[in-house]
This record gives structure tokens, sequence and C-alpha cells, in this order.
């Protein structure tokens, strides 16, 4: 019998984030970013660790977008035509939740490797 | 010549995400580039790597394949075995109905896709072992499929073959792949010798002509490979796509 697990390429309301996804969501919580900037946060926020393609990038926020988690504006003080994206109601709930996930856990981490140590 | 590269790589995405998007990654991929030449030759060949195998795998995402498959790649050989199986049940189901002509040469590439076919529609929903009930259909239909429909359908594809053949001005008319030999003569003629032919059959025949098809057991295995790689290959990218 076969064993197979359901490998999730959308973002899933119930499910952990995965990191390139929470920090691209975490970029665009600071202020909007067109699609250059997430890229330079994203390397910035993880120290240089998770470096998008720009393909890989494009993918992530198509999902996002498809999810509403996103949505793309065309900004008005740019000195060009420029695209950027920003969080959308859903997609800050969604982080917010998930940070208060890993907030538990890291807390939880930390109680039961204390509990070890002492 | 990289923008050129990137423009054609990004002519891999689908039309609905290109329109959406191709503005602003071309744009990202020259910001990325004028960093990446500015950091030496090593960053540049970095980067050319990085970015190819990103576009690459963005565009198959775009396309709805997923870059890793959700199994173990081991898995991914059930579609080419089944392809044999198929095409062994095609054999026996051929042979026991008496389809003489379903090796006829054309007709291997319609068996590999038809076979194909079968591979896909089972394949992708991983029914050969303990099928799910709502499964059942798919896996009758990909059964009937190689055992019936497909001789049955070649059947009629290598009388029409046949019959354009011996329509032509030059009706007699040899030509031969490895180990299969199509002859058509505007004559009958005594059928050939058999020993040491696995299929030799006299395919069609009338008062003034005849078609020969001699097929050669040892070509059996390159064509089926051919035919199982081709399938398989269909499965697999099918197979990546599941998620049952």
């Amino acid at each position: 019998m076969r064993h197979i697990t359901t490998r999730h390429t959308e973002p899933v309301a119930d499910v952990p984030l995965t990191e390139p996804v929470m920090l691209i969501l975490l970029s665009l919580a600071e202020r909007p970013r067109h699609g250059y900037a997430i890229l330079k946060d994203v390397e910035a926020m993880s120290d240089g660790r998770v470096r998008f393609s720009t393909g890989t990038l494009y993918g992530a926020l198509r999902r996002l977008l498809e999810a509403a988690w996103i949505e793309r504006f065309e900004e008005d003080d740019a000195a060009r035509d420029r695209v950027a994206y920003r969080l959308t109601r859903t997609g800050k709930q969604r982080l917010v939740t998930e940070a208060a996930r890993l907030k538990h856990l890291t807390r939880l981490a930390s109680l039961r490797l204390a509990l070890k140590g002492a | 010549m990289l923008k050129t590269f990137f423009r054609l790589a990004l002519r891999l995405y689908p039309r609905e995400y290109r329109r959406t998007f191709e503005a602003e990654m071309l744009d990202v991929l020259n910001h990325r580039e004028a960093e990446a030449r500015a950091g030496g030759g090593l960053r540049l060949l970095s980067f050319c790597v990085h970015e190819t195998f990103g576009l690459i795998t963005g565009a198959a995402s775009g396309h709805g394949i997923p870059a890793r498959s959700a199994e173990p790649w081991l898995w991914s050989l059930e579609a080419p075995a089944m392809v044999v199986t198929f095409y062994v049940l095609g054999v026996v189901a051929a042979h026991e109905f008496g389809l003489w002509g379903f090796f006829f040469p054309a007709t291997y590439v319609v068996a590999i896709a038809v076979i194909a076919a079968s591979a896909w529609i089972a394949g992708r929903t991983c029914t050969l072992v303990r099928p799910r009930r709502r499964h059942y259909a798919v896996v009758v239909t990909a059964l009937l499929m190689s055992m019936l429909i497909i001789p049955g359908s070649l059947r009629l594809l290598e009388d029409a073959r046949a019959a354009a053949l011996l329509k032509r001005p030059d009706a007699e008319v040899t030509f031969a792949l490895p180990g299969i030999h199509v002859t058509s003569f505007r004559k009958a003629i005594d059928p050939p010798r058999t020993t040491g032919l696995t299929f030799s059959q006299v395919f069609s025949q009338g008062p003034t002509a005849m078609t020969l098809v001699h097929h050669r057991e040892s070509a059996a295995p390159p064509y089926v490979a051919l035919g199982a790689l081709l399938a398989g290959s269909v499965a697999f990218v099918s197979r990546r796509r599941l998620s049952c």
C-alpha cells in the first residue's frame, strides 16, 4: 500500500505558512512593496538565507493574489508606472494568526528546554 | 543577450500569467542582472543558473505542474510498468480476437499515444493498487481501452491505411522499419514462410492484390520500450499533479 502525502502548493488557511510565504507577508506588513523591493527585503530579513529567484517570487505572489492575501495596485508616487503589492485584511489576519502560533510554539519550546536543563 | 534569453524563457509561462507579470519580472531581472554584473563573473554565473532554474520551475508551476513530486520518485516507475502491462494485454486481446493487423507499423504511433492516455488516466488517480471507489470507472475504462478499444481501433486504422496503400499508382510498395516489413502487391501471391517471424500475416487479400506484414519477434522490445518511455513520461508528468 503506498503512502502518499499531500503537498499543498496553494496557501491554505489552516496550514502553517512556509518560511518564504511568511517572509513575503512580513515584508508587505511593513509597507507596500514592488517585486524587487520584496526580494531585497526578504534577503535582508533572512540574513541572505532565503534568496528567491524571480520565477519563484512571482509564483508565490500569484498564489497569494489568488488566495486574496495580497493585492496589486499601481503606485501613484513612483517615477514611472510601477505595480506594487500590499497585504489585504485577510492576509493580515492570516499573518497575525501565524505569528501567534509561532509565538506559542516558541514559548512552549523555551519552557520545555528550560525544564530539561533544570 | 541575457535579456533576450530571459524574454524567451518567459514565453514558457502561460499567456495569462505573462500578461500580468511579464513586465514586472523583466524589470526585476534587469535589476538583479545589474547587481550580479557588478559582483563579478562568478556572481553573474550564479545569477544565470539561479534565475534560469527559477524561471523553468516557475513556468512549470504556472502550468499547474509542481516542481517536486508529492511522492517518492520510485512510485513513478509504476507508469511505464503499467504501459507494458497494457501493451501485453492489448497484444493478447489482438491475438484472441484475431486482429492480426495489430502490428502494422504506422499503428505503433497510435498504440503509443492511446496507451499513454490509458497510463495517464490510470496513473493520475493511483488506481492500480486498491483503487478508490470513485476511481473504479477509470480503472475499468483504462482496462477496456487496453484490451478492446486499442486493438479494435487500430484494426480500423490499419484497414484504412491498407486501402490507401493499395489505391496508389505504385501499388507495389515495400517499406521497412527495424524488424518490420510491409509489402503490398498488385496481385495475390503465396503467403511467406513464417519461421522466425512472430507475426507474419496476409493483411488484406483480394483477387488482384495483397498486403503482407512481417514482424520479427526481436523488434517488439525496442518498440515497447519506446512506447513505455513516451507513455511513462506522460504519466510521470500527470503523476506529479496528483494529490490523492
